[in-house]
């Protein structure tokens, strides 16, 4: 049976494969395009694949079994996503994955007799702030009901397919007086994507001034004073790690923006992208221009396609305006933009993995040292990342780094767009300033607790972080207060939870999500993980005694010996429910089943 | 003359003496075992001639893991493994015993082996009638240690 | 700089150690007696550092340290075996054993298992895993390789080991997560690869067994015999597992020898011939036109009769023999003494597959230029001329990608077919069939008639050649006579050392030619025609010796030369392609074969004496590259006799005995008499491979003197060893040997 790809396909097939410093980078971006022409990922396309890009088929085979958004089997023609986890559980997804799997009906990934179609719980889309939601194809549907997803499927049905989300919800075009806009001054502008627009509005001028009055080392040293630390989660200070990168060396450099968001609770770098993507741009140039790299790739979880092909406009816009490709703005300096789609793997936000995924492969990391500001993609000096990071340099070159440092607290400089969701009345992005209170952050800025619930506990940065009780929320949000109040900011990801939220099931609903997402690289995380989720998912319908205990020593015996951050980040969240919630745990024990299941306002039920 | 009465009488208390225990024993219920007349008593934990089991649905517990061959001390146990096949089918695991032979002229019914079998499948009888003329009739194949199959082995 | 020598001080559990700087820590560690246990950490892989067995303290950082992944720093405090350390193994294991059916006693690997080690050594005695554990049914993947998911612990090593060690690639990764699980290369979830085992030998756990081996036996039950493996050239040593005088595998898990614990699929499993049904156990004897059982009496009666006869009638030189490439030494030495003393002819010849004469003459007693297996590992550089090293030398073909991946070395390849070599090669050459020599020519600077792109490649070679320090030259059959000569006279130019492997066929190829069972040449590549030196060996035998150089291989099946053909271990209507008919071979009257099984030939033949195969005799092999090794006998002949053996008892029967008693005391005659056979015995007698290096100058005019056709490769793949390949049943199950020649 000969493979029927379409003439756009081949082209596309064609423009990837030319793309990048090595062939087999184009290899998911191939296939995935593949996949929403034919279906799925056949037999042949692999052994199509594997010809045309000069790998041996089983290369191919391994990178296709390990991302999630590929598919060995057709789905339907609808493939409906659910987005179980912390953020959207808190909101009630799990009545809309039951009603979806009983329209459905027969197991997730199986096409409906019908063949229109199919269903799969899915880890954080990065629609937290618009929870719960839902991703259709490549389409978002957000604060959904079980009703208005009922509409959807029937309108879906008859062929009528309803608009999804334009952007992000949750994103304020009307600033709360708490907010300091910087990154997201410009959400809201009419046409905000377009580069007349960010040219209005100071665009390109940081990038000017860093090419024309700047050196490499200034623009790194402005960076530095800014206090800029890591948006990504680990909040390591931008400058230091642009430093790192050895200036006399004959290899090529590269610059990555790490836009694999996929930590649950945090959806910040979708709405930079999607309504700020020249900002992110001019961040990667001036980063280029800091260490002299002249080639920069920007990797997009493979879920973001509407948001990758909005960065593909853009680029290609800064392209035909010469803000990139050639001796930029007539400096001589020469920067090339490569937009690159992952393809569904929370791993691969880890730098080293989407270094490794973006070279075609599975997204394993890699052991450092070497670190990628020396040994980075394709084996040279390499800057990565984050969006965030990257979207708040321009304006730190513009107005100075001091002034960004001043709009924060002493060393965590600038401000933060923080995802405030679960139970608040208003769930939203908000930039404030590094160091703002968690209980304002909650009670001014989201609007206080829903139906006037009081709240048990926060997560201040993304699932991977320890929880905070009622008791800590006068903690400021920044890197180091965080740190001394025992857990992380992380990335920026609030999840809120009132009273009558179940701890147990948070700490299950966690667990499923590293389980399924640990590369099962090391033994600790492969094997650690997928044992908590079947303690967790046995305990909460009734364990015993001594599973209280060993939830939090097997946490431990992950943690810290794992070969990356995620088996800590599974680990970490775990042991500080455990301990911080023991009771509840206990009640579980006593009732032997859940005590929010009897309460009609339990998260889930 | 009083030293042969004496003597008299003392061998009338030691007669007594002597036949008042045959007369008691004579009472007492028997000990002895007519064998070979009528069949022997034996301790539960008496160690005589292997048996190997198998299991409820007839199938031979043994897997030919070699385990009560390394352990015993004389080396007295033979073994050949095999695959099982979805054909023929002989125990529960993936491997069976083609060939499992006890030289019963070195055993020292020790009873390790039956300690190391991590299967039960081993366990001492209580068979010991062993005496033979020919010293080769002493290896006893698998067919003879075997127990009897309740059922039909499942094929 | 010199400091960057010295060694690094580090102290490890309150010892100061010292290791070289650039050591791995559990390297150093291992160097001074402290086990540090590791999975996927293994010598020569690239590292993984995913087990997290490794993990020890190093002062003055937080976390534990992986020792396969830091290297040796000075001064570096280093603890392997406190509590936290403990703590850490136990949990580790206690991981690994959630997903690990508990089935040793079933498992094949069962007490030679990795895991079961480290549990029992660092493990918990107990489990605490309550949970429901993640199974999938065992799958096949070819005719040699199954794979147990449940048992598989995901260390990866059978990945890279296929991946960079063997360059094959045909095993992969699939999932993710606690569902990962090792996947073969074919759609339909298959293997096709080069079948060699080295992923089940590597495995630490029973997740991949090998068919022959599955549910026979247990590790403990067996002998363990490392011999020499009887198949191709390069004689790797395989230790062979036997239980009740049968092999039940092979392997090298002792990395000792010159292969370490590289085995391909032949010298792993294919020593299944030695038991295959066919195989001859007593003497066969023509009559009536039919070859019927008999006597060793009747049979070497029979032949000594008829052998004396033609002698008497016709004269000695209407007599040949053609010798085998499979023999030890000392029966080949003895054969062509057997034929030059007893019979009185020189009519010896053997299928040569390597022109080793011309070598030996070329380098006019240079005998510093041979080099070795494992110089391979060592040089700057390496110039490959013809042949297909991964199907016919694949030890060589291993070491050459050692070279290049673990050392840097460069690769330069001429060849006519796109052998897979080529993908490691710096400079690949591709010229026509045949045209090898004229490359050769090329390098020299002349300008043979080739493809203008060729030459422009070979002048690249050339100059890339010039300027590198050591070049080890590997030449297969393509290259004879004067091709050899002048190719070591291109190496001589060359501004570094130049040395040299000539690719033979077969285990003992290269003795065959070294012992003299050539035409023209006596042992040690003496010319025939030299008078005192057929003088010394004439003193030596007691014996006259003819002075003419007898027939080769080519003239003796010439119709009408010859009256008598003997044949010994080989099957000349097959490899010289001859009719299969006594007339094929040229009409001899009496046809005679010492054979393990019936081949075309032996079918021919008059009288058939089953011969003992390697695997049943003592003597020794000498490897392609001049490595001599010892056969340690592993198992018992069943009604074959030794070649050694046979000739013996025909000396006899024809009344000129050769005193020999055992291969020992013909040994001795070679260690003594034998040029470049001056080997001690010490490292002989340990198992060791020990460097001959036959070197007689005096024959240099001569080496362009080797007539066409007599040198060729028959040109086995990975999955054919000659005759000896046909009836092993392992070699036979693969899928790939019915492929056109795999290059994976």
């Amino acid at each position: 049976m000969a493979l029927q790809l379409s003439p756009e396909l081949r082209q596309r097939f064609q423009q990837l494969k030319q793309r990048y410093p090595s062939l087999r980078s184009a290899l998911i971006p191939m296939l995935l395009y593949a996949q929403d022409e034919i279906g799925y990922v056949s037999d042949d396309l692999i052994s199509y694949l594997a010809e045309e890009l000069n790998l041996r088929r089983v290369q191919v085979e391994e990178t296709v079994l390990y991302y999630s958004m590929l598919r060995r089997k057709p789905a339907g023609r609808f493939h409906l996503q659910v987005c179980t986890n912390v953020a959207c559980l808190l909101r009630g997804a799990k009545p809309i994955l039951e009603h979806v799997r009983q329209r459905c009906g027969g197991p997730p990934k199986t096409p409906t007799p019908d063949g229109i179609f199919s269903f799969e719980e899915v880890e954080c889309l990065g629609a937290c702030t618009g929870a719960p939601a839902m991703q259709v194809n490549y389409d978002y549907y957000e604060n959904l009901t079980v009703p208005q997803v009922e509409q959807l499927m029937t309108q879906l049905r008859a062929g009528k397919k309803p608009a999804p989300v334009p952007h992000i919800s949750g994103v304020q075009f009307q600033p709360h007086p708490a907010e300091v806009r910087v990154i997201s001054r410009r959400f809201g502008l009419p046409d905000s994507t377009s580069l007349d627009t960010y040219l209005k509005h100071d665009g390109y001028q940081a990038l000017d001034k860093a090419l024309k009055q700047m050196t490499p080392e200034q623009i790194i040293e402005e960076v530095k004073r800014s206090n800029l630390r890591g948006r990504g989660g680990a909040g390591f200070p931008a400058g230091m790690k642009w430093s790192f990168v050895p200036k006399d060396t004959s290899k090529p450099k590269y610059i990555i923006a790490n836009a694999d968001e996929s930590e649950p609770g945090t959806c910040k770098d979708r709405p930079l992208m999607e309504l700020d993507p020249h900002q992110l741009i001019e961040g990667m140039l001036i980063a280029g221009r800091a260490v002299n790299a002249h080639q920069g790739f920007i990797y997009v979880r493979g879920e973001y396609r509407y948001v990758l092909e909005i960065l593909e406009r853009a680029v290609t816009e800064a392209y035909e305006r010469a803000y990139l490709g050639k001796n930029i703005l007539g400096s001589g300096f020469d920067f090339d933009l490569v937009v690159h789609t992952g393809a569904g793997a929370y791993e691969c936000g880890e730098e080293s993995a989407l270094m490794e995924s973006l070279e075609g492969k599975r997204g394993y990391p890699r052991i450092r040292p070497p670190f990628p500001a020396v040994v980075g993609l394709y084996g040279c000096p390499t800057v990565i990342n984050n969006v965030e990071t990257l979207s708040s340099v321009p304006s730190i070159i513009l107005k100075g780094g001091e002034w960004y440092a001043n709009l924060g607290t002493p060393k965590n400089g600038g401000t933060r767009l923080f995802c405030i969701s679960g139970h608040v009345n208003r769930p939203g992005l908000y930039e404030l300033p590094m160091g703002f209170p968690l209980r304002r952050m909650i009670e001014e800025v989201a609007g206080g607790m829903r139906n006037g619930k009081k709240c048990k506990a926060v997560i201040p940065g993304g699932s991977s972080v320890p929880v905070l009780t009622a008791d800590q929320l006068d903690t400021p949000m920044d890197f180091d207060s965080v740190a001394k109040a025992g857990s992380m900011l992380g990335s920026g990801g609030v999840m809120v939870m009132d009273e009558d939220t179940c701890m147990v099931e948070v700490a299950q609903r966690i667990m499923h999500f590293y389980a399924h997402e640990s590369c099962g690289w090391c033994i600790p995380c492969r094997e650690g993980t997928t044992w908590l989720r079947k303690m967790l998912d046995r305990f909460h319908a009734g364990g015993r005694v001594e599973d209280i205990r060993q939830i939090g020593e097997l946490a431990r015996n992950m943690l810290g010996k794992t070969f990356c951050p995620l088996g800590d980040a599974a680990a970490m969240p775990t042991i500080s429910i455990v301990d911080k919630f023991r009771d509840e745990f206990e009640e579980h024990l006593r009732s032997g089943e859940c005590p929010s299941a009897r309460s009609p306002a339990g998260v889930a039920h | 003359m009083a030293s042969i009465l004496r003597e008299m009488g003392e061998t009338a208390v030691t007669l007594a003496k002597g036949f008042s225990v045959t007369l008691r024993t004579l009472f007492r219920p028997t000990v002895t075992e007519n064998y070979p007349d009528e069949p022997v008593r034996f301790e539960a934990r008496y160690r005589g001639i292997h048996v190997l089991h198998r299991d409820e649905s007839g199938l031979e517990k043994c897997v030919a893991c070699f385990l009560c061959a390394a352990a015993c001390p004389v080396q007295c146990i033979y073994i050949e493994a095999d695959e099982n096949t979805a054909e023929r089918r002989i125990s529960a695991s993936e491997r069976y015993a083609k060939v499992y032979n006890i030289d019963y002229s070195r055993c020292i019914f020790c009873g390790y082996c039956v300690e190391a079998c991590p299967t039960d499948a081993i366990t001492h009888g209580h068979g010991f009638e062993l005496a033979t003329y020919n010293i080769a009739d002493m290896v006893y194949r698998k067919e003879q240690l075997l127990a009897q199959a309740l059922k039909p082995p499942r094929t | 700089m010199g400091d960057e020598q010295k060694t690094v001080p580090l102290s490890v559990d309150g010892r100061s150690i010292e290791a070289p700087p650039g050591t791995l820590l559990i390297e150093a560690c291992k160097s001074v007696g402290i086990e540090v246990p590791s999975f996927c950490y293994y010598p020569g892989l690239s590292l993984q550092a995913a087990c997290r067995m490794c993990l020890v303290e190093i002062e003055k950082t937080p976390k534990l340290q992986t020792a396969c992944t830091v290297i040796v720093q000075p001064g570096m405090v280093v603890r392997t075996s406190t509590p936290q350390v403990h703590a850490a193994r136990k949990a580790m294991l206690e991981f690994l054993l959630t997903n690990h059916p508990l089935d040793c006693p079933v498992c094949d690997k069962g007490g030679e298992c990795e895991l079961q080690d480290m549990v029992f050594r660092y493990g918990a005695a107990e489990s605490r895993f309550a949970e429901e554990k993640e199974h999938q049914p065992e799958q096949r993947f070819s005719s040699v390789v199954y794979f147990d998911y449940p048992r598989c612990i995901l260390c990866f090593r059978c990945v890279r080991v296929c991946d960079e060690a063997m360059d094959v690639k045909a095993l992969g990764v699939g999932q993710r997560g606690v569902r990962s699980t090792i996947i073969p290369n074919r759609p339909d979830g298959t293997l096709e690869c080069e079948e060699c085992g080295m992923c089940i030998d590597i495995c630490p756990v029973g997740a991949l067994t090998s068919h022959q081996y599955r549910y026979k036996t247990r590790p403990w039950e067996m002998k363990y015999v490392g011999t020499p493996c009887a198949h191709c050239g390069d004689g790797c040593k395989t230790t062979l597992n036997i239980r009740n005088n049968q092999i039940l595998r092979g392997n090298n898990r002792d990395k000792t020898g010159i292969n370490g614990e590289f085995l391909c699929i032949k010298g792993r499993y294919g020593g299944d011939f030695v038991h295959h049904p066919e195989r001859l156990r007593q003497p066969l004897v023509r009559r009536h036109g039919r070859l019927e059982p008999a006597t060793w009496e009747e049979g070497l009666d029979l032949v000594a009769h008829r052998l004396k006869e033609i002698t008497v009638s016709a004269g000695p030189d209407r007599i040949g023999f053609l010798g085998s490439n499979r023999t030890t030494n000392e029966e080949n030495y003895l054969l062509q003494r057997f034929a030059r003393t007893v019979i009185g002819t020189n009519n010896i010849d053997h299928h040569r597959t390597a022109d080793y004469a011309a070598l030996v003459a070329a380098l006019g007693g240079d005998t510093t230029a041979f080099a070795a297996s494992g110089d391979l590992a060592r040089t700057a550089a390496i110039l490959l001329i013809g042949s297909d090293p991964t199907h016919n030398h694949p030890l060589l073909a291993y070491n050459i990608r050692a070279a290049g991946r673990l050392h840097d070395a460069r690769l330069y390849v001429i060849n006519a077919r796109e052998i897979k070599l080529r993908r490691q090669a710096d400079r690949f050459v591709q010229v026509p069939a045949g045209q090898e020599a004229a490359a050769v020519e090329a390098l020299l600077g002349a300008a043979p008639d080739l493809p203008p792109d060729a030459r422009q490649e070979l002048d690249k070679v050339r100059a890339a050649l010039e300027k590198e320090s050591d070049v080890i030259v590997l030449f297969g059959a393509e290259m004879w006579g004067r091709g050899v000569k002048r190719l070591v006279e291109f190496g001589q130019k060359l501004a570094g050392k130049t040395r040299y492997i000539a690719l033979g066929d077969y285990a003992n190829s290269r003795g065959a030619a070294d012992m003299g069972v050539l035409p023209d040449l006596l042992p040690g590549y003496g010319p025939l025609t030299d008078a005192t030196l057929r003088k010394k060996w004439e003193q030596l035998w007691n014996s006259s010796l003819p002075a003419t150089p007898g027939l080769n291989a080519r003239q003796m099946f010439e119709p009408g030369r010859l009256r008598g053909l003997y044949v010994v271990g080989a099957n000349p209507v097959k490899t010289f392609k001859l009719a299969h008919t006594r007339d094929g071979l040229g009409a001899p009257e009496l046809l005679v074969v010492q054979e393990l099984f019936l081949t075309e030939t032996a079918q021919l033949a008059d009288v058939v004496l089953p011969a003992a195969s390697a695997y049943e005799k003592d003597g020794t092999l000498t490897n392609t590259c001049g490595e001599l090794q010892r056969l340690r006998r592993p198992l018992e002949p069943v009604g074959a006799r030794s070649d050694f053996e046979i000739l013996r008892l025909l000396s006899y029967a024809l009344g000129k005995p050769i005193p020999w008693r055992t291969p020992e005391a013909a040994f001795e005659e070679i260690r003594q008499q034998v040029p470049g056979y001056q080997v001690s015995l010490a490292s002989l007698l340990v198992g060791e491979a020990t460097r001959t290096a036959p070197g007689d100058g005096r024959h240099a005019d001569k080496a362009a003197e080797t007539s066409p056709g007599l040198i060729f490769s028959s040109d086995d793949s990975l999955f054919t060893s000659g005759t000896l390949g046909r009836f092993s049943e392992m070699l036979n199950s693969v899928p790939e040997r019915k492929l056109p020649r795999s290059q994976l």
